[in-house]
Parts: structure tokens; sequence; C-alpha cells
């Protein structure tokens, strides 16, 4: 079994973010990257299927400017086979993503797509359920168990107050949970053997995909300001202004 | 030198940053409140090879540069800089063992070094013998089977928690330090008794102690050629102070970064601490400071891979960094107030695991001597 | 304008997510020149739906319920909803669906269907085409504006009020697409996950202080953390006092953490402690100490016995 991973270099996750002044987006310059942690769990799995003897190759693929390279080389680091970068400096939209990740399972015929549920700069939790409509794949979210079987996927997906256990026909895109697996760390001789395993480069053009944007990013703001605190007099006033005013309980 | 790090030099700095900001940051004030022994940090370096940075591919090394080696000494001493010490130890046995060991105890030691299997004590510093080496009284005897090893040895990181110790001792006292010898000595060879660990102010969990030898060694425990220790020593400790360098960088950076982050959040007088002109200027030298010791640091660990002598240049970045590392965690506990004194936050332990560094692999007063020595030559 | 909301149902119950869906749709229908000329349709799909149809027909605000009752949508599988909302696009500017696992797990297929952009978790009504949205873990708030002829879009429920009860039904009509679904199969749920979330990944968290006097008066947190589906923390005083594991620990030397809501019982607020909890979103602190520095970091702080607040504030929610 092939197993495609998508991945997505983002803002590590404990950097905090600043705004820039002119609200245009968020400041990355000189800002640490890295592997976006839902991929992580992806590639994990990947690994770990191989390991168990479930896959035959696992390739890893992401899509933006030259400097995914880096994020690619640690996926090879943690044990995937082989890469592939989308070389393009727009800046892609779940949509688009999806093309291009449709072109490549064309392309690559895999048998299960890996992917993270969800991005955590954008936070589109898009791409997998986007891709796996355009393949007309069936589709396993949040995924917090797998079971791989004879021609299909067991999967156990997180819902809102429980779990659903699914079984999928294969081909199958699968989107990861944090409960999935605990990725490991790379050990530095994989970093150094990555580095002679296969990376190769393509374009959106070469993948015949259109990946101008449909929507218009107008501004970015930083979120409201944390208000004065007030007292409340009662426990039936904290729990009207939780319900009404910060709406965090519904 | 080039100061755009390349694409491993950033590999390994992330690799290293990864599995210290989770496992290695989460131990630190444990082990500096319990002085339990960085065990489990240093486990999880060595599961993933961190063991054998300074080593190459053919010894099961992974032959990086020293840049990105002192990238990678610098996140972990960021965040917890008891276990870089532990760590730095090894490399100070394991580069003894590079340097002057025979081809035949190289292949049968290293390999496991580099995979985390054996832990290394570098035992050179005697209680009359700190500074200077030729000093020592460690005598090892040849007798007809093997080696007799007697003499004390103190201030000995990893110690009892090593699996072999780097020894040097005078095998022929009447030739001053060209009759030094370094040996191979297993942990549980009968005949060493290890003293409780020293009571330390920092680096709690990173374990000193004193060693008494009284032991028999086999004949092949002789590390490389009989007389060659002192030179050893010395190149090892070139390699070393470059190290003990990027760990002052990485508790300088660490203490900046926390006062940075505090004095962006406290509000005094209505307005962040940061605001405040005396503060600002406290933290714009505190900057300054770190980034002088960054540099000086990773010219020293560039001249290390050229392969030329950097006696000058490891000299030149320990003095410095460690020198900055002292003031910038000073400055941090004062940007804090009393909140720096107290063991809620980590900023008095930066304070006292920076105070070693300008002391151990040569204090700041034999740096200047080394230093003053080569521009004077 | 024409706005599909995609009605969210489980076990025979029409959610209330719904509900708040529908109001989102009818800000965006307060942006037409007309506001009245704007049809908000529910769509109720699945197997043995009628009766939802009829609670989503009693919506305020919703001009018609279309009902797809029928085997292959049984369970609601992202497959066959995908494609059965992607068969009813047509004519409509607007699709919204919640944005609970189930809405996040069906819509981005029909927007891929569609051949259309998705916007997720929108938070705000700016215009017909404008929306605001957070990233970055709610660090950022984003305006975007679709291109799209038809915006698909799902809704941050919390951030809209549910819409009332209206006074007569919407008519209920039947959707007669046949949907085919071969490539997925439900084998089996569960619900109700007993086991409470990882403290550094719970959504709500709350923690008891010195203040909770022993580890037995823990069990007081243990109902609302179950009620908000929330972990339980402590301060390190509690810990330090024995009264529970340092596992448990939230502060600079324990685990830091950063809920949509914290709740602090009887916690002074040491510095330490707001080291680990200060980025919450919403803060709230029980205390009878009125001086305690937690307040000053509190959104909401009440000035109680914990041991009468606590049990008032269980019954509190779990009637809610």
């Amino acid at each position: 079994m092939k197993i495609l991973v998508a991945v997505k270099r983002v803002i590590d996750h404990n950097v905090k973010i600043r705004v820039k002044p002119d609200h245009s987006g968020v400041d990355l310059t000189n800002v640490k990257m890295a592997l976006n942690p839902f991929c992580e769990i992806a590639v994990e799995q990947a690994v770990r299927l191989k390991e168990a003897g479930l896959a035959s190759e696992v390739l890893v693929v992401s899509a933006g400017p030259k400097a995914v390279q880096e994020q690619l080389r640690t996926a090879l680091a943690l044990g995937a086979d082989r890469a592939l970068h989308i070389d393009t400096e727009v800046a892609l939209e779940s949509l688009a993503v999806a093309h291009l990740l449709k072109a490549v399972v064309e392309q690559e015929q895999p048998e299960l797509v890996l992917l993270g549920k969800q991005a955590i700069d954008s936070d589109n939790n898009q791409t997998g359920q986007m891709l796996a409509a355009l393949g007309g794949m069936p589709q396993g979210t949040f995924a917090s168990a797998l079971e791989v079987e004879q021609g299909q996927i067991k999967v156990t997906r997180e819902i809102d107050g429980g779990l659903e256990i699914l079984a999928l026909a294969l081909p199958a895109v699968i989107t990861t949970d944090l409960r999935l697996n605990e990725p490991r760390y790379a050990k530095l001789p994989d970093i150094m053997k990555a580095k002679k395993k296969p990376l190769a480069v393509t374009t959106p053009d070469a993948l015949g995909v259109d990946v101008s944007p449909r929507l218009r990013l107008k501004a970015v703001e930083p979120p409201p300001e944390r208000q004065g605190g007030i007292k409340v007099a009662s426990v039936a006033e904290l729990v009207d202004k939780l319900k009404n005013v910060a709406k965090v309980i519904a | 030198m080039n100061f755009t790090f390349n694409e491993d030099d950033i590999a390994f700095q992330d690799a290293a940053h990864r599995v210290c900001a989770e496992v290695l940051k989460t131990n630190a004030a444990r082990y500096d409140e319990t002085r339990e022994f960085c065990r489990e940090s240093l486990d999880a370096l060595g599961e993933l090879g961190f063991w054998g940075m300074n080593l190459p591919e053919q010894y099961g090394g992974v032959d990086i540069s020293s840049i990105a080696m002192s990238l990678a000494v610098e996140e972990i001493a960021y965040h917890c800089a008891a276990t870089c010490s532990s760590l730095t130890a090894h490399f100070l046995a394991t580069d003894s063992v590079l340097i002057g060991a025979t081809e035949d105890q190289k292949q049968t030691l290293l390999p496991q070094c580099a995979s985390g299997e054996k832990l290394g004590a570098f035992a050179l510093t005697e209680p009359g013998a700190g500074s200077n080496p030729a000093e020592m009284r460690t005598r090892a005897v040849r007798t007809s089977d093997g080696w007799h090893l007697t003499g004390t040895k103190h201030y000995i990181t990893n110690g009892a928690f090593a699996d072999f110790l780097v020894v040097y001792a005078k095998t022929d006292p009447d030739q001053g330090h060209r009759g030094i010898s370094a040996f191979l000595v297993d942990r549980h060879t009968a005949g060493l008794e290890f003293s409780s660990p020293e009571k330390t102010l920092g680096l709690r969990g990173s374990h000193i102690y004193e060693i008494g030898f009284d032991c028999v060694l086999p004949l092949d425990a002789l590390m490389g050629e009989e007389g060659a220790g002192f030179a050893t020593a010395m190149e090892v400790l070139d390699r070393g102070r470059v190290e003990v360098a990027a760990m002052s960088v990485g508790i300088s950076r660490a203490a900046r970064d926390a006062s940075l982050a505090w004095s962006k959040e406290r509000i005094v007088g209505g307005k962040p601490l940061c605001r405040h002109q005396g503060i600002q200027w406290m933290l714009a030298e505190m900057h300054a400071q770190l980034e002088a010791a960054k540099l000086v640091t990773y010219k020293a660990a560039d001249a290390r891979d050229s392969g030329q002598r950097f006696s000058l240049e490891s000299a030149v970045a320990k003095l410095v960094a460690s020198e900055a590392a002292a003031k910038v965690t000073d400055a941090a506990v004062q940007v804090h107030g009393g909140y720096g004194y107290i063991s809620d936050l980590p900023i008095e332990r930066y304070y006292r695991d920076a105070r070693i560094t300008r002391i151990f692999e040569g204090t700041s007063e034999i740096q200047k001597i080394i230093i003053g020595r080569a521009i004077t030559a | 304008m024409k706005i599909l909301v995609v009605g969210e149902h489980h076990k025979g119950q029409l959610g209330e997510a719904t509900a708040r869906v529908v109001a989102a749709a009818r800000q965006i229908a307060q942006t037409a020149a007309d506001p009245s000329d704007v049809d908000i349709d529910v769509l109720v799909a699945g197997e043995g739906v009628a009766g939802i149809a009829e609670a989503a027909a009693r919506l305020e605000g919703v001009s018609r319920v279309r009902l797809a009752d029928q085997a292959s949508l049984a369970h609601q599988l992202a497959e066959p909803m995908g494609d059965l909302v992607a068969a009813l696009v047509g004519g409509y500017t607007h699709v919204l669906a919640a944005a609970s696992t189930s809405g996040k797990n069906v819509l981005p297929r029909v927007a891929a269907l569609a051949d259309v952009a998705q916007l997720s978790e929108v938070i705000a009504v700016e215009s017909a085409d404008t929306f605001k949205r957070p990233i970055y873990a709610g660090n950022a708030i984003a305006t975007v504006q679709s291109l799209d002829p038809v915006k698909v879009i799902t809704v941050r429920v919390t951030a809209f009020e549910a819409v009332a009860e209206a006074s007569s039904a919407a008519p209920i009509e039947s959707v007669d697409i046949a949907i085919v679904n071969q490539r997925s199969h439900f084998v089996g749920e569960t619900r109700a996950v007993s086991e409470r979330p990882e403290l550094g990944a719970a959504r709500v968290v709350i923690s008891g202080g010195r203040g909770m006097g022993s580890g037995d008066n823990f069990a007081l947190l243990e109902g609302i953390a179950d009620t908000l589906g929330g972990a339980i923390g402590a301060s390190r005083a509690a810990v330090d006092a024995g009264f529970v594991a340092n596992d448990l620990q939230v502060g600079q030397t324990g685990k830091v953490v950063a809920p949509e809501l914290y709740i602090a019982v009887g916690i002074s607020g040491a510095i330490q402690h707001l080291a680990g909890m200060k980025d919450s979103k919403v803060i709230v602190a029980i205390n009878k100490d009125e001086e305690a520095p937690i307040f000053q970091v509190a959104d909401y702080g009440l000035v109680a016995d914990l041991f009468q607040a606590l049990p008032e504030l269980d019954q509190a929610l779990a009637e809610r």
C-alpha cells in the first residue's frame, strides 16, 4: 500500500504571533517555522503503518515556496521515503491545495492519503475533505484510531460528544486528530540520511492546476483586548455572563 | 565565515529545539529543586543521537559542523543547563578518545557512546591541580600485566553515573606534562571510590564527584600512546571551551527572552516595564552582550571546523560568552525584581547555573593567560 | 439572495446549533436590499427524520424546510451528505452549517464539488460576501471576502444567539434526489466519553487552590468539569498541600494552559499560577477574599464561599 501524506509549513506552535501594524496579515519575518502539528501526526501514522508492514512506501508532499523543503526534509527524517515539493509563491487556499493534491493522487495512485485535520495558522479544516470530494474518495476526518483491513480501512473519529467508527473503501482520505498518535522526534543520523532521500520539485502549472485565489483577505486584526474584569453578584449572573456575553458556554 | 546557517545547521537546531522544549524544559526545574541526576533528559537526547554530535560518522556520529553542534548545545542549555553540562562532559570524554585513542579503542568504544549506551566522564582535575594539570599527583605505574592507578580526582561531572572515565595520570613524574598519559577506566573497576555528589550552587541536575583511585587496570587501558595525555587534554579543552561558550549563550538567551517577555507583561506605573527607559537600557545591554557572545562562539566553532589550532578563538569565545552570561543573568534577576529572586520563576536558576561557566574548563583568568600569551607571542 | 442552512441533528433531536446557524443566516439576510425577500431554507437530511424537519420548520425566520429522508443518509456520513447538498447548491447564494464536527466534515466536500472556497468558523457577518473569522487559534481575526458566486460557510455557533420559535411553522418539502453511497459504512459509535480531556488541550479548565481545603473537596469541581467537558487543574499551593497529584498543576512550573474558559476556585493568584493560565480566553475567579490578586486578571469575579458557590454553579450549569 502506498501512502501519500500532505504537510504544511506553519509558524511554530510555541511562537506568540504578532499582527502587522497595517493589519495586512500576521508578521512572519524571522519567525520560527515548523511542520504543522497535525501534519506531523499524519507523517507519524504513515511511518508506523510502514513499520508494521502495512505500507510499502510513504510519499510526502507540500506546496508553497522553496522553504517548505525544510518541512519535507523533516518528514523524510521522520521516516517518509520520498518527497514532492509543489513550488509556488502564491498564497494557497484550501481548494487550490486540494486540486494540487488531486493531481498528485492521479499521478501516484496512493491507496491512502493522510493529512492533518487542520493547519494551526489558517484553522480552515477543509483540505482533506475537499480532496476526498474531488477525487471521489471516502473520508475519515478527525481520526483517533486506524485499522487497515483487506481492501478497506476502519477509522475511529472524534466527533462532538463521542466517537464514531466508519469503514471506508480504499483509496481513502484520512485526516488526523491529536489523539491518533504521539509523533516521534527526528534522530540526528536520520536527519543526515534524509538528505540522500529523493525530493522532486514540480509546479502547479506542470500539474495543470489553477491556484488563483477565490478569497480576498481584507484585514487581519488582533482579537479584542481583554475588557477590564467585572465582579458578578451571584452564580446566576455568572452563568448568564458566560452564556450571553462571553459566549464560552452554549 | 558566513553568518547564514545552512540547511543542516537549521535542521539540527530544530531537532534539538523540539526535544528540549518538550522534554528537557519539563524536567529542568525538578532537577534543580531535588538535585536529581538529569538521567531522563540525558537519555532522551541519547536516543536521538545527540550523544554523538561531536563524532564523525565512521564512529557512529553524525558528521555535523561545529556550528550546527554549537546551535544544538545552545538550545539544550536554553532549556536545561544541567543536562547540557552532563552532555558536554560526555563530549570531553569522547573527544579524548577521538583525539588520543588507538583506532581499535575508538572502534570499540565510540559507537556505543554515540548511540546513547555509554556515558563518559572526563577526569583531569585534582584537588591540588585545577588550572594547571602538570601538577597532578595521580600516578599510573606499569606492572607486569597492567597498570596500577592511584590518586584522587575531583569535580568530575557524571562521575558515578558514567559508564567509563577517561582518567589522566602521570606515568613518568619526571617528565612534567609530557609524563601524563590517559587511561580508559570502566566504571565498575574494583578500587574506584566515589564521594556523594557535591552540593553545588547551580547545575544541580548534573552531578560532580570526587573519585579516589586505587585500582589495577589492564594493559590496554592505556589510551593511545604513553606520554600523550597532556597534548590530548589540551586539544580536548580547546573543543570543550567552544561548548561552554555555546552553553553560556544558551543560558543568556533564556534569561534575555524571559526578561523581554516579563517586561512586556508586567505593568508598573500604568505602563509595561519595558516602556520605562531604565529597564529598556538594561534589556538593550543584555541583548547586545548576548549578540556579541553569539558571534565569538560561532567564530570559534567555525575555526574548529577549519582543522587549524583554534586555542585563541576558543579562549576568546569562552571568556566573552561566560562573562556575558554572568552579566545577562544578573540583569535578568534585576529586571524581574523580587520575582527574579524566588524559585517560582526560572530566573534565579539561570543566575546560579551561569556562575560555573566562568570557572570550569579553565577559569576566565586562565582564558586571559591563553589569550595574552597568544597575542604577545 | 437565497440561503441554505444544513440542519444538525442527532438521535432524533434537532440540535440547538441549527437555531444559531439560522440566526447567522438572518444576519446575512439583513444585508440584502430587501431582507424580507431573502429565502432561508433549512435542509434536514437523514433517515427517519420527519420529526426533526417539523422542529426545524418552527424556527423563526425559516422560509422552508427541505426534507431528504432516505436510508443512504443514515448517520449523515460525509460522502452522501456532500453529494446531496452539492446537488442542491444551484440557486443558493449561501450555504451554511454549524462549525461542529458534523458541519466541518460535510461542508468542505460541498464547496469542492461546487468549485468554490469555504469560509470556516465565521464569527461575524460584515456584508453578504465578507465575514470575520478567527485564525491562529483565535490570536488574530481575519476579515475575508468571498469572490465566489456561492458562499459556503461554517458558523461558530457560540458567536450567534439562537433564533426563537416562530409563531407559525414553515412549509416542509421533500427532496427527491436519490443518493447512493457505497464507499463508506457506519460501523458504530460511542457517546458521552466520561473521560475528561487532557489538561493542556481542554476547552474548559476548572482549577482548585488552597481554598479547597482538602483533596476530597475537589469532588466539588468534578460535576462542573463534566458538564462543561472540561479538565481539572490545581494551583501549586493545592499540590504542595497534597490535595491532588502534581500532574494537575497549572503554572509556570506545571502545565501552561490557554482554554476558552478558565475557572479558578479558591486560588489567590500567585504570579507562578498566573503564568500558567493568563492566556485563557475568559477567566472566572471564585474566591472569598475580595483582595485576592486573581481578581485582577479575572474577566468575571465572584466573591463567595466556594462551598456554597460550587454546588450552585453545578446545578445552574446542569439546568441550562
